[in-house]
């Protein structure tokens, strides 16, 4: 029996090291991409432009004067446009990740 | 003792591959490696885990290979890149880029080939490393999230039915559900263990019993039974005897038994299989941790489930004194802790999300300086993780969430001393961080006011004045939600005479605008003096936040032990922690579950680590020591001495009470009964009335029970009920309508519950006064004007009572006999002073004898005895001789007023002389006196 064994084991360790380039393009792949999501919705928890457009129109610190009013639109109007373009950021940021996971293994091919 | 027994599943087993799912080396024909399954809410539940030896010994290979192929990858990346960074540093390629950063291209065009292959296949290590890290996670599955409606589904789901395996086979894969994959690892190398061990054992089958004795090998199990006081070793070794060795360990490897009969000798390799029970286990197991809302099946289901199955080892659990109950608290116990665990990361991850300024995530909030000089900010406090979890308190939290989204503003927790209003709110804040409440609590602030802050160096009007300003700026801010701990100490203080404006006016007046929410803490008591009266109740929801029952306290315990064991490095048993609750429940009645609870087993830890050290284990024992020490009632387990002394107890009475022998019998049973808690907890220890004529020894017999079980005459409590003849004086003995802590009688027993109380001479007393006693002698508790409740549970009542006494004097000259007389007494002269439901109420009535001649000398030796040990201290020695103890008695003694002149006759005979030898000088230190006959007086 032990002789099964040791043989079923050595047959499941070389189709691993087959299967790890497969593995990588398709299963690793969606795993990557899933990771990579979830790196993008936590910048945006914490950038949250949506949550600034929203609130476009309310002032600031409880500002509720005309002037207040004004200078807190303005604010907003560059927050929003910051917060907006920093995601953007942070997007390309998520997406390059993903293609280095994508790139890795021909690159070390290509290299080697 | 039976534990309770779950509802046998419908399992259907494949017969062909005996439910292993495989038949020679290959997948079982019939149920494709399904093995055994069960059809539960609507889905296919297989067990698709060969239990055999062959797939055992495979998965036991497959995860040494995984752990070799880790290793490997680990130090093949790693010696890659060491080598690849050697072959740089002796190129001198790094001491080059650091000198002449600008120019790096010319490091990687200098570059070795041997170095850059190095380097990419050390990356090829690396990926190979992470692609396993990645795909050992991706095995584990879990149990199916726990559904509320599944009456419902199951209605719908009922078409679906499996009776063979070719309708399982068939049934899509969604609708399969492998419960093998929700077993943890320990899990499933507990089952392998269970399997090799019966295996070992040459068991035709694996049973409960293997599973059990495999279990205890495990820390997770073994941690559960040293905090039910046993360790595992010492259960093994009772559990041993129902495994009988089939092989004899010898010095040439095992061999079968010879001594063993026929049907026990086996082949060696008929490998054994599953028994039903064991199947059960399985799936149960699975029941369990879904029923639990758990994510895995894990050793402690597997352990609850075995024990279930296994009358024969409950017995033996039985025996260590173990029930199902508090074997399922601990486990609960240890669920819990995991479950707070991972409470607290998933809190800790959302609060990196809060902000740290006070400031909501849309910055319309506005900053609050002013307030932020009288608050401290409770969700600020959650954010650093500075406040204790809030367990048990699910339905109160529920409930002001309700009251919220019912769009009120204020509310109002109501509940006493101790039972957690405070820590009610501090779960709201956490909750808040976590964003798991209502929306009008999202992303605020809960602040704390500091009512000392607010009304410190300033009149009443001045902290109106400050109030005002802190609405202001809370109604301007938006984000800030108010909590007045104890709101009673603010409604009451009045900025000039009575009837001019105060700062219960002040708040109602905000308050009542719904500008911001306000959480506000009081206690019944103060709600109801204080609130009720005020303006500021109309503007408050009322929200009942109740003691807790014991079931909930111990659940706080548990889940505050973990930081008590960490500050004093002990560890608490679970019978510390029952007891702990039990205890404050009888006991301590000042403060409410879970507080005077959580007070004692704070405690408890720290008697335990100066007495017993580091890594020592909190028993009960320690928790009713230092409850003792707090009550003075005696807890702690009978010893050998105590219990020869709760023997003996008549015996050492009567060195102080002469004759009375029914008294004192009585009194000691009542006694014994009460230390080895064979008696009603909640009624008094014991309630007697002793009758009799003046000067028998009444009030000496209680005396002497206070000073012999009690611990001296100083945890008596007597009161003189003559002093209490008109009905206002019930007032002294409950206190002062709506003052608290005036009681004479409320006062002394809260002070002392384990004591003595003794009611001199009750038929002097008022009839009202004495019902009073009616409601203390039946259930054991008495209010005081202030509605508050003591406990008299601990106590042992005793009246005394010379009612009757010329009639009893009377009867004992016509020599009625003792019985008959008592029962004259009881329907006849008795009743003139007491009602019937009052005598009713005592557990003895007991009538003392006249005193004898021979008594009466007795009595006069154990007075002059107490002379002479006080003349013994000024180093005289003081000795009488019989005839002038007989002289002594013949003077001291008169029918009517019992042994009371004999202290008179001594003082006369004895003391009044020795007192005039002592001023002439005549008695030294070192002289000896006799007195004889006739209270002669012999100096030596």
């Amino acid at each position: 029996m032990t002789i099964i064994i040791l043989q079923r084991l050595l047959l499941e360790f070389v189709w691993d090291i087959i299967y790890f380039p497969i593995w990588w393009y398709t299963k690793g792949a969606i795993h990557a991409l899933r990771w990579c999501f979830n790196l993008f919705l936590h910048g945006n928890e914490n950038l949250a432009p949506g949550l600034w457009l929203a609130n476009l129109f309310v002032p600031m610190f409880g500002q509720f004067d005309i002037q207040g009013r004004i200078v807190s639109f303005l604010m907003r109007f560059v927050q929003i446009f910051a917060r907006t373009v920093a995601l953007a950021v942070w997007f390309s940021l998520c997406l390059v990740l993903f293609f280095c996971w994508l790139a890795l293994p021909l690159l070390v091919v290509y290299a080697i | 003792m039976q534990f309770k027994q779950s509802t046998p599943l419908n399992i259907i087993s494949c017969d062909t591959c005996k439910a292993t799912g495989v038949v020679g080396y290959g997948k079982c024909p019939q149920c494709k490696g399904m093995e055994m399954g069960v059809l539960k809410r609507g889905k296919w539940f297989y067990w698709g885990y060969p239990l055999t030896r062959y797939n055992l010994s495979l998965q036991a290979g497959r995860r040494i290979l995984n752990r070799i192929r880790l290793i490997t990858a680990f130090v093949f990346w790693l010696n890659c890149w060491i080598w690849a960074g050697f072959l740089m540093y002796k190129q001198e390629l790094l001491l080059n880029i650091y000198r002449d950063p600008i120019h790096w291209r010319n490091f990687i065009i200098a570059l070795d080939n041997r170095a850059v292959i190095l380097f990419w296949l050390g990356v090829i290590g690396l990926l190979y490393l992470w692609y396993r890290i990645i795909r050992q996670k991706e095995l584990v599955g879990a149990v199916e999230p726990f559904k509320y409606n599944e009456e419902s589904l199951r209605n719908k789901k009922n078409d679906l039915e499996i009776n063979s395996w070719e309708q399982a086979i068939k049934l899509p894969g969604r609708k399969k559900h492998n419960i093998a994959n929700a077993f943890t690892e320990e899990a499933l190398s507990a089952l392998a263990k269970a399997y090799r061990f019966a295996d070992k054992n040459g068991a035709k089958e694996v049973s409960s019993e293997h599973l059990f004795f495999t279990l205890l090998t495990f820390n997770r199990i073994s941690n559960i039974f040293i905090r039910l006081g046993i360790p595992a070793s010492s259960l093994q070794k009772e559990l041993e005897p129902l495994f009988p060795p089939l092989f004899k360990e010898g010095t040439k490897g095992r061999s079968i038994d010879p001594t063993l009969t026929l049907p026990l000798k086996r082949e060696g390799n008929i490998q054994p299989f599953v028994s039903k029970d064991f199947q059960q286990i399985i799936f149960q197991a699975y029941e369990t941790a879904y029923n639990a809302h758990q994510d895995y099946v894990s050793v402690t289901e597997l352990l609850v489930t075995a024990l279930q199955a296994t009358p024969k080892i409950q017995e033996i659990l039985f025996n260590f004194n173990i029930s199902e109950r508090e074997l399922t608290n601990v486990v609960e116990w240890a669920r819990m802790r995991e479950k707070l665990r991972r409470q607290y990361v998933k809190f800790k991850r959302a609060a990196s999300h809060h902000s740290k300024y006070g400031m909501d995530k849309a910055m319309t909030a506005l900053a609050t300086p002013y307030l932020n000089s009288f608050s401290s900010d409770i969700t600020m406090l959650a954010h650093f993780g500075q406040l204790n979890q809030c367990v048990a308190r699910s339905k109160e939290i529920e409930e002001v969430y309700q009251v919220i989204d019912s769009g009120e503003h204020n509310v109002m927790l109501v509940g006493e001393h101790g039972v957690g209003k405070k820590t009610v709110v501090e779960g709201i804040a956490q909750s808040m961080i976590e964003d798991d409440v209502p929306a009008r609590l999202k992303d605020k602030r809960l602040v704390r006011l500091s009512v000392s802050a607010l009304l410190a160096g300033t009149s009443p009007a001045g902290a109106v004045e400050r109030l005002r300003n802190i609405m202001q700026e809370m109604s301007r801010a938006r984000n800030v939600i108010l909590f007045i701990h104890n709101i009673h100490e603010l409604v009451g203080v009045s900025a000039g005479e009575s009837g001019s404006l105060d700062i219960a006016g002040t708040l109602a007046e905000f308050l009542s605008n719904d500008r911001f929410l306000t959480i506000a803490t009081t206690t019944p008591e103060d709600y109801s003096q204080h609130i009720l009266n005020s303006s500021v109740k109309d503007v408050f929801t009322k929200v009942e936040i109740p003691e807790m029952n014991e079931d909930q306290a111990i659940q706080v315990l548990e889940s505050r032990a973990g930081i008590l064991e960490y500050k004093q490095n002990v560890f608490f048993s679970y019978d510390a922690i029952a007891k702990s609750v039990e205890f404050a429940v009888k006991f301590i009645h000042e403060a409410y579950l879970p507080g005077n609870a959580l007070e004692i087993m704070t405690e408890s830890a720290t008697y335990t680590h100066n007495k017993k050290g580091n890594n020592s284990i909190v028993t009960k024992e320690e928790v009713a020591a230092v409850v003792t020490a707090k009550t003075k009632i005696p807890l702690s387990a009978i010893s050998s001495d105590e219990s020869g002394k709760l023997m003996r107890l008549e015996e050492e009475m009567h060195e102080r009470v002469i004759g009375q022998d029914e008294g004192v019998t009585a009194v000691a049973n009542a006694l014994r009964r009460a230390r080895a808690e064979m008696r009603s907890a909640k009624r008094p220890i014991a309630n007697f009335l002793f009758l009799g004529p003046t000067g028998v020894g009444k009030t000496e017999l209680a005396k002497t029970i206070a000073e012999v079980y009690f611990g001296g005459e100083s945890r008596m409590i007597r009161l003189d009920m003559s002093e209490y003849q008109d009905k206002n004086s019930i007032y002294r003995l409950i206190g002062m309508p709506g003052e608290k802590g005036t009681g004479v009688l409320t006062e002394a027993v809260r002070r002392n519950p384990f004591s003595l109380l003794l009611l001199d001479e009750i038929e002097k007393a008022d009839p009202d006064v004495l019902n009073l006693f009616l409601q203390v002698m039946d259930d054991g508790r008495l209010s005081d004007t202030t509605g508050h409740v003591y406990d008299f549970t601990n106590v042992i009542l005793i009246a005394t009572s010379n009612a009757g006494t010329a009639y009893v004097q009377e009867q004992n000259r016509n020599g009625v006999s003792h019985e008959v007389l008592l029962n004259q007494l009881l329907h006849g002269e008795l009743k003139q002073y007491f009602k019937p439901e009052f005598l009713n109420r005592f557990d003895g009535i007991i009538l003392f004898n006249p005193l004898s001649r021979p008594d009466i000398k007795q009595i006069a030796g154990l007075m002059f005895a107490r002379i002479a040990k006080s003349a013994e201290e000024k180093g005289v020695r003081l000795k009488a001789t019989d005839e002038a103890l007989e002289f002594l008695a013949d003077v001291g003694y008169d029918p009517e007023f019992g042994a009371r002149p004999m202290r008179r006759a001594l003082q006369e005979k004895v003391e009044n002389k020795l007192a005039e030898l002592f001023l002439q000088g005549k008695l030294k230190r070192g002289s000896t006196v006799t007195v004889g006959a006739g209270g002669e007086i012999v100096i030596e």
